[in-house]
């Protein structure tokens, strides 16, 4: 009986936790919003469930000799399961979460603007609209699919991302970048594309979310583009951080 | 020591780290319930006679008709794990048991659809062959499984234990059978599946994954990779196929058909979540084969088709 409780006592609360969070408006930057429902349907459910069932094992308890029950708890065995999911359940209710940043992008960066195929995207659709009405992800899959790069030199842009650098890149670029989710954060992508701005890093710091205004231009040598900003501006990070 | 603390929360990999753990729990929880809900409806409401009664007595039809049912239960592998476990308490051998848990994951309508999707224009042909090998390799290991003589020895103490306490079902109303069986299971997996999380996370934020890329090109090695990566990120079956794509540039059609097989199969979140069921021995002999199983697959994919 004691196990009973104290097991729906620990699914109460860690049920309860996630309902918080899923409540506070945290889902978008753990899952796709293809989740969300699903999501909401199964935590608030279970949560009234579980909530249920203890008051329910509570009550039909009553009487019951509580002395001996505790001392026949196993406390060691159930520490094991309900101190982490207890340790979890503070945690959630606590932290203020944030996107995924540059510590992620470091160990994924092998892996920067793989989208082969695995876009929706129309590429004579893109080429009609306006160029500063183009996302990051559209600008790579637009770039990805067209051998002259030249043709871009000129483009407008206006793209936002948090920004991303590292040894190998060229002195004055960093990396304007987003992740793609399909499912949740486990699976997110980076995209990127490159901003040469002299001395970027003296007003801007790596993760700083920055909305960029600027035009393509060619590197001959490396034979990339690049975006000659026109302007950058320092913004919050945005209400969806990620591209779905 | 409350600076140092504080300098660690204000890192990025901290952030990323905590990010990436809730993701994985957030994601998994309503596959979880979901499993939990199936667990507690088998409980309450399959006759275990009658299933036996219709299941065939031919060995490897009936291992097939288990490798089935995810037709019928299109939940990813997290929510399998407690349907395995009242598989096991209704009476259903191991072998059947693992047969269904490594079968639901793939051969199930959603998993078949995102698969379709993701690979429709790029390799069309790896929807059926992961459909096929996925059907093969869990039937072929819950045969091999079935040649064991004592398959309950396979089962840890404590949840051998809880299965015989099953058999003497008490006179419960069913809103409290439910409530039994939804706190025994729901905590059992949950416990392990933070665990799990914590695992997968923090390999996501401390190992570099071009580590495991850099082998990528080469035939052979590539499908290791691929099954390494497929282990350490732990993602859903329902949309490994859209990460898989991502691959599909530089890596093996064969290891990427390896990765979407092995993975629903065997990771470290379903390894932890099954530690809860099974001794520890047997869940690295299974995770070996069919760790092999999958690469010979991959192999195949990558020599003759």
């Amino acid at each position: 009986m004691f196990e009973r409780v104290a097991n729906l006592t620990i699914s109460t609360v860690f049920i309860g936790a996630a309902a918080f969070l899923v409540y506070s408006g945290y889902l978008n930057l753990f899952v796709h919003p293809r989740y969300f429902l699903f999501t909401q349907a199964f935590v608030y459910t279970a949560f009234v469930f579980s909530l249920t069932g203890l008051v329910y094992t509570l009550i039909s308890s009553k009487g019951q000799d509580y002395k001996h029950l505790l001392s026949s708890f196993n406390w060691r065995y159930y520490s094991f399961a309900i101190l982490p999911m207890l340790l979890v359940s503070i945690f959630g209710f606590i932290h203020e979460f944030n996107p995924l940043t540059s510590a992620t992008l470091s160990q994924r960066v092998a892996e920067v603007n793989f989208i082969q195929g695995s876009s929706d995207l129309d590429v004579f659709e893109l080429f009609k609209r306006p160029s500063e009405d183009l996302g990051l992800q559209e600008w790579v899959f637009l770039i990805q699919s067209q051998p002259d790069l030249e043709s871009f030199v000129g483009d407008k842009v206006i793209l936002e991302g948090f920004i991303y650098a590292d040894e190998a890149m060229l002195e004055d670029r960093f990396l304007l970048s987003k992740f793609v989710i399909s499912c949740c954060t486990v699976d997110a992508r980076p995209l990127g594309l490159e901003v040469e701005a002299e001395d970027w890093d003296r007003d801007y710091g790596l993760d700083q979310w920055v909305r960029v205004e600027g035009v393509y231009r060619y590197d001959d040598e490396s034979e990339e583009l690049y975006i000659d900003p026109i302007n950058i501006e320092k913004i919050d990070i945005p209400d969806d951080p990620y591209i779905y | 020591m409350l600076s140092d603390f504080l300098n660690i929360v204000n890192t990025p990999e901290y952030n990323d780290f905590s990010t990436l753990f809730f993701g994985i729990i957030i994601e998994a929880l309503p596959f979880v319930l979901l499993g939990v809900l199936v667990s507690i409806l088998v409980g309450l409401y399959v006759d275990t006679k009658v299933v036996f009664k219709y299941l065939p007595k031919n060995r490897i039809l009936s291992h097939i008709i288990l490798s089935l049912l995810g037709v019928f239960m299109p939940v990813c592998e997290c929510g399998n794990v407690p349907v395995l476990r009242r598989l096991l308490s209704k009476g259903f051998s191991v072998s059947h048991a693992v047969t269904f848990l490594l079968a639901a994951p793939i051969l199930n309508p959603i998993t078949a659809w995102s698969t379709y999707e993701a690979f429709k224009d790029i390799a069309p042909e790896v929807i059926w062959i992961r459909l096929l090998a996925a059907f093969i390799i869990a039937n072929l290991v819950g045969l091999i499984i079935s040649t064991f003589k004592d398959q309950e020895s396979l089962l840890t103490p404590a949840f051998y234990e809880e299965v015989c306490a099953h058999d003497h079902s008490h006179e419960q109303s069913k809103f409290a059978q439910a409530v039994d069986i939804f706190q025994t299971e729901f905590v059992e997996v949950m416990k392990m599946m933070v665990l799990g999380a914590f695992i997968a996370a923090s390999i996501q934020i401390f190992v570099p994954r071009d580590v495991i890329l850099e082998i990528g090109s080469n035939p052979v090695l590539s499908i290791i990779s691929m099954l390494v990566l497929a282990f350490v990120v732990s993602i859903c079956a329902n949309v490994d196929a859209f990460f898989a794509l991502s691959y599909s540039a530089i890596f093996s059609i064969g290891s990427l058909v390896s990765f979407l097989v092995f993975g629903p199969m065997i990771d470290i979140k379903i390894l932890t979540m099954l530690k809860t069921t099974f001794k520890m021995r047997f869940l690295i002999e299974l995770s070996i084969l069919i760790a092999f199983l999958s690469f010979v697959t991959g192999l195949i994919v990558n020599l003759f088709i």
